[in-house]
């Protein structure tokens, strides 16, 4: 090892998981100092270190969009690190814009808004036979006020009118598009991939990422919806089917098979995580019992999670962890219970959807849920709003019970203090039977005690939420009743996002704000302001210089307090009262991308958080 | 191009010549640029003074196997990263690449010179596997490497990694 120049230990160490990575700093002086002072290998573990994304080694690192501007690693590390410390002090940027009417956020990238039409809206074709796919709106640089110069991005093909058949990433400046074809008096359908921006404003297929695909070569026969994920994942699902590939792979991919387990509903929400995990949550229905006076199963909402590997693609993939979600009020956790009154219902809940992946690169899964049922008529007020369980689970969790991650049973009373020492930690805690009678000791006595026994689907063991709920966070929130519309790249990564509205000090069509952000990462390897070499001896990372930030608000405008919640005391709450942000009538989305956060009022107007 | 073989002549370290075809040394860059900038001087031996003659009868048979592959493009980012994104190692590489560690770091570093990008990543990614899975003495042991911080530069380091452990 000692012949080989650094950079080619570097070469190798670029290729090695998180987990080795950070074993070889700890091996000699000589290994420490070249992972802390390669800048890639840097942003590698920043990354993860964030959550930002998880790329499986160094060289999984996505490259910087090409559509902007190219940025080089250093670049790219220091908007990282700076945009992390925004965060944790709250000090965005606020930008204010106006989007013309009937377009809907598709994606939010750098310092930019990509927009289509809304769903159903007729597409009609310019003089030259083209179509706008897209729009995407950036700021006008003569401009200082809120004007936003628009970029329409055309196809030589009229696209499927179907909102759901178009996903874009900005980050990857792909567009992966379903395109109606008729042939033989039958209507198939092709995926097309085209990039954002290349050939000026018309996106085209570009070289090897040509999967043009009619979905009858597939064996589907319906409009598709397409999921996009990391590292090229595509996930395609029509009411029969779901098929899964890498468009990174350009025409020659194959597609896998993913099993749509029968006792789904077609309900279903589905979401990507990463490059490698499928969630959907919907009410299945449990077997029936052989007593046949038992009462008929009720169906319960399920998370089901699959993981989807390339060296498997060749067999059916099934679900690999099933986690049944809370029924009943009962189920939750018990901080949780505290915030609903009684006389909500006992039993819950109308089928949870996935919130909060933007294309694969949440670290969280969300799941909202409902808790009543919706008012009737228009909501126009905050108090008339249906209340919603919201449930993060932080990926690694789930990671964990897929079997990626070595799982280390902890206590959770243990687990919530950061870094418990041998004697604190309960001997009897390791013991995962235990951990379970500690969770079900935690009950409170006025409430029925649920059934614990095990539960199965099919027959795959389920995991029930008294396993899972204490490695979660659950709140409470009353919300719009179109939550379940929050488009898929609302929130991302460890701070994650949502508002409510609070009822006082509201005027007419001007309602107060507050912010919540959560913080899934614990802070005591994070000084803000330091940006601390990872996995080397405390050295620092030197940023190059840049041109002086100002203009940020102020975090005393909102009013921001920290709160340490017992049951969860790893997470920590921010809360903002932000009446600084100027209210446009009613907000009819939240979109975060990790640098920013995005109001999209009804109307068209946008406000933005940049804390990049 | 004429049908007939067109021949380069190889010459290593311990003034050992090789005559391999065209198509196979063209798998290095280093290489293919020297014949370039030498043009079509018939007989002219290319030297190779950082190559033993061991080693490159390895990676000669390395290049013969991938001869009829598209070469890289010199400066196509694209095609080295679906390359590299592609963690496994090719069944025939793995099983060519299985040589002690002494010769496997000549190759590495032969594979630098000669500036043989997908070979280059075989070994480095051969080199990625040996160290996954083990813990920091395992690769000491690995690779005879003296640990060279004290108890308290250990201990930090733990405390500074712990962050992934959660």
């Amino acid at each position: 090892m000692e012949h080989l120049d650094d950079f080619l230990v570097e070469l190798a160490f670029r290729k090695l998981p998180l987990h080795d990575l950070l074993s070889c700093s700890a091996v000699s002086k000589r290994f420490n100092k070249i992972i802390s002072s390669s800048t890639k290998i840097q942003l590698f573990l920043h990354n993860h270190l964030f959550a930002r994304s998880d790329p499986a080694t160094t060289d999984h690192l996505e490259r910087p969009s090409k559509s902007f501007k190219d940025s080089s690693t250093i670049d790219q590390l220091g908007k990282l690190l700076r945009s992390e410390d925004n965060l944790l002090k709250f000090k965005p940027h606020l930008h204010s814009y106006e989007l013309p009417a009937n377009q809907k956020i598709c994606a939010i990238g750098d310092e930019c808004v990509v927009t289509s039409c809304t769903s159903g809206a007729e597409i009609i074709p310019d003089k030259d036979g083209l179509c706008t796919l897209v729009t995407i709106w950036t700021p006008d640089e003569n401009d200082d006020g809120d004007k936003l110069k628009a970029k329409p991005v055309k196809v030589d093909f009229k696209p499927n009118t179907e909102a759901k058949s178009r996903a874009v990433d900005v980050k990857d400046d792909v567009i992966v598009c379903v395109q109606e074809l008729e042939s033989g008096g039958d209507t198939v359908f092709r995926i097309r991939i085209l990039h954002l921006f290349n050939n000026g404003e018309i996106a085209r297929p570009w070289q090897s990422d040509e999967i043009t695909r009619t979905t009858q070569d597939m064996g589907l026969d319906n409009a598709p919806r397409v999921i996009m994920g990391r590292e090229g994942l595509l996930v395609v699902i029509t009411p029969f089917s779901m098929k899964w590939t890498r468009w990174t792979e350009g025409k020659d991919c194959t597609w896998g098979v993913i099993q749509k387990p029968a006792y789904l509903g077609f309900s279903s929400s589905i979401r990507a995580y990463g490059p490698d995990i499928l969630g959907i949550v919907g009410q299945c229905i449990p077997p029936l019992s052989d007593n046949p006076f038992a009462p008929p199963p009720v169906p319960k909402d399920h998370l089901l999670i699959y993981h989807l590997r390339d060296d498997a693609r060749n067999t059916l993939i099934r679900p690999k962890a099933i986690l049944r979600m809370p029924y009943g009020r009962n189920e939750f956790p018990e901080s949780f219970r505290a915030a609903i009154q009684h006389g909500e219902p006992e039993e819950v809940v109308f089928p949870g959807v996935l919130a909060n992946s933007n294309n694969g690169r949440s670290s969280i899964v969300r799941i909202n849920m409902t808790l009543m049922e919706d008012p009737d008529g228009e909501a126009p007020w905050p108090e008339n709003y249906p209340s919603w369980a919201i449930i993060d689970i932080p990926i690694k969790t789930i990671r964990k019970y897929l079997g990626l991650i070595s799982q280390r049973i902890t206590d959770p009373e243990s687990d919530s203090r950061r870094y418990p020492t041998r004697r604190q930690t309960k001997p009897s805690s390791s013991d995962p039977q235990n951990q379970y009678l500690y969770q079900r000791s935690k009950r409170c006595e006025c409430c029925a005690p649920v059934s614990e026994k095990s539960e199965t689907l099919g027959d795959l063991p389920v995991i029930t939420p008294s396993q899972w709920t204490h490695q979660s966070l659950t709140s409470y929130e009353r919300c719009l009743a179109n939550m379940s519309e929050y488009s898929s790249i609302f929130g991302s990564r460890t701070v994650s996002y949502f508002v409510s509205y609070n009822d006082f000090e509201r005027t007419e069509g001007n309602a107060l704000l507050e912010l919540f952000c959560v913080n899934f990462r614990s802070e005591s390897h994070y000084e803000p302001g330091r940006h601390k070499a990872l996995g080397g001896l405390g050295k620092s990372i030197k940023l190059p210089k840049r041109h002086k930030d100002t203009g940020r608000l102020r975090p005393s405008l909102f009013g921001t307090h920290e709160s340490r919640d017992h049951d969860c005391t790893a997470h920590t709450t921010y809360r903002g009262h932000w009446k600084t942000l100027p209210a446009k009538g009613f907000i009819e989305n939240v979109l975060f991308d990790g640098d920013q956060v995005i109001f999209e009022y009804e109307g068209g107007w946008l406000i933005v958080l940049d804390f990049a | 191009m004429s049908d007939k073989k067109q021949q380069v002549i190889l010459q290593t370290s311990d003034d050992e010549q090789f005559t391999v075809e065209k198509i196979v040394a063209e798998r290095s860059a280093m290489i293919k640029s020297m014949m370039e900038d030498l043009g079509e001087q018939e007989g002219q031996a290319i030297p190779l003074p950082n190559v033993s003659s061991s080693v490159l009868t390895k990676i000669l048979e390395y290049c013969d196997h991938h001869k009829n592959e598209p070469l890289p493009a010199a400066d196509s980012s694209d095609a080295d990263d679906s390359r590299r994104k592609t963690s496994e190692i090719g069944e025939w590489d793995a099983r060519w690449i299985q040589v002690d560690q002494e010769m496997l770091f000549e190759i590495i570093l032969a594979a630098n010179y000669l500036d043989i990008k997908p070979l280059l990543d075989v070994g480095c990614k051969t080199v990625a596997n040996m160290i996954k899975g083990k813990t920091p003495e395992e690769i000491r042991k690995l690779f005879n490497i003296t640990n060279d911080f004290t108890p308290e530069e250990e201990e930090q380091i733990r405390k500074e990694n712990e962050w992934a452990e959660e």
